[in-house]
């Protein structure tokens, strides 16, 4: 039986930036939050299934900027969440030229607290093309650069997963793939852009 | 400096944070005076990044698919349509709850002795031959003297139906039901032996709510179903079916 632990704001963003059971975490973003912020889309133009991405790209997002260290506590998660949420979909509105975007009711002053989200990928467009690019690619090449790049896997662990010799094969591989998928993206100059300004964020 | 001076191999050690000491600050003042590598560099962080937030977005929506399940109650629109019926519900379940509450409490509250005081009537005993006329059980009957009348009735081995009779009522009278049973079983069985009706639907009666006030449900519930079944009994319309129906209720605590 899975045991569903109460955290506070310090602890879930205590997790979240170290990587400590991040399933757990987004568990618990989602027991805590996912009904009121979607309560929030849809009676703001939304549909289910948009509050449900929505609210997906929010915990994304989220997780993203507290490992870039851009959650410092000055506002609550919910706050925060509350903000990030309404960012994302605000753009999503915009990007479907809809004039609800300028008329988001917000009935609380903390939905106003402004977000830092310049290290994450706000734009749900933007995040389906980095999605479908990145599904482009070999799988050997997706699994040997998630493994390394997300995962953490070190070569030796890397090559006891793969059917590579040794670690300097694996090396090699992984530098072609990491050059394939740098030259796929280039081909998206907008995802481009977005991905190099979020390195500099 | 050409980043032709530097492989592959040492692009991404740098990248990956393996490369050290002068090495590194080699690499780093490369990197600094050569736009080519810088450009090789930032393509290959670019993807570096693109691939962490495949793998975030991935894991997820891993955990997304498993909440929705868990999440399933849908979230509610609050429109004023919705408002409206969500006080209708409101309403109709605040009468539910009374209808319920008034139910539970008839169903607690109901008791044989509160039963039986809907139905029992004292029996006035029909003097037709004068005062002198009356027999000792009749006199002690009239006086309201039930205690007497049972005394009586005991000492005597065979008492006649109508004696019988007067004793079931004594016992209902005095507050023992138990009494009432067999000298009112005694008047039926010889009225029936004999095709004497004098005292038969009244015994019947009374015998079924003796069974009542005695807790002897299933017996009371049977003899007030055949009153009730029998247009021509006299107290046919005594026994109603939400009457019965509270006797069986008493049936089940």
């Amino acid at each position: 039986m899975e045991v569903i632990k109460q955290l506070s704001d310090v602890e879930l963003i205590h997790r979240v930036k170290s990587g400590i059971d991040i399933n757990g975490s987004v568990k618990f973003i989602y027991r805590q939050y996912f009904e009121n912020l979607s309560w929030f889309i849809m009676n703001n133009s939304g549909s289910r299934q948009d509050a449900e991405d929505i609210f997906q790209e929010t915990v994304v997002g989220f997780i993203e900027l507290v490992q870039k260290d851009k959650f410092r506590g000055e506002s609550s998660i919910k706050t925060f969440l509350f903000s990030l949420n309404r960012n994302i979909w605000l753009n999503e509105l915009k990007r479907r030229g809809r004039a609800e975007a300028r008329e988001l009711k917000y009935e609380k002053a903390q939905d106003k607290a402004e977000t830092d989200v310049s290290s994450a990928i706000v734009d749900r467009e933007a995040r389906n093309q980095l999605m479908k690019i990145v599904s482009g690619l070999g799988e050997t090449c997706k699994k040997i650069l998630l493994m390394f790049y997300y995962e953490d896997l070190s070569m030796k662990e890397i090559v006891e997963n793969t059917e590579y010799e040794n670690e300097q094969v694996v090396r090699n591989k992984k530098y072609k793939c990491l050059k394939q998928l740098g030259q796929m993206i280039e081909t998206n100059p907008a995802l481009a852009r977005t991905l190099k300004n979020l390195l500099h964020g | 400096m050409d980043n032709s001076t530097y492989n592959n191999g040492q692009i991404l050690k740098w990248l990956d944070g393996e490369m050290t000491g002068e090495e590194k600050t080699s690499f780093e003042k490369a990197l600094s005076a050569d736009q080519q590598l810088q450009a090789e560099v930032e393509s290959l962080q670019v993807a570096r990044k693109a691939i962490r937030s495949y793998g975030l977005k991935r894991q997820v929506a891993g955990v997304h698919e498993e909440m929705m399940k868990e999440l399933q109650t849908p979230v509610k629109l609050i429109s004023s349509r919705r408002r409206i019926i969500r006080y209708t519900i409101s309403i109709a379940a605040s009468i539910l709850l009374v209808f319920v509450g008034i139910t539970a409490y008839n169903f607690f509250s109901l008791s044989p002795e509160r039963l039986y005081g809907q139905q029992f009537n004292s029996y006035e005993l029909i003097i037709t031959r004068g005062e002198e006329g009356l027999t000792t059980i009749e006199k002690f009957y009239k006086d309201k003297n039930y205690r007497a009348v049972i005394e009586a009735t005991n000492q005597v081995s065979k008492n006649s139906v109508e004696e019988n009779f007067l004793s079931g009522m004594s016992y209902l009278e005095v507050g023992n039901p138990g009494g009432a049973i067999a000298p009112f079983r005694e008047v039926i069985n010889r009225d029936k032996a004999t095709g004497g009706t004098s005292y038969l639907d009244q015994a019947e009666y009374d015998l079924s709510l003796a069974y009542l006030k005695n807790k002897d449900y299933d017996k009371a519930i049977g003899l007030m179903q055949t009153i009730h079944d029998n247009p021509g009994h006299s107290y046919h319309e005594k026994f109603t079916k939400s009457f019965i129906r509270k006797v069986k209720m008493l049936s089940w605590r």
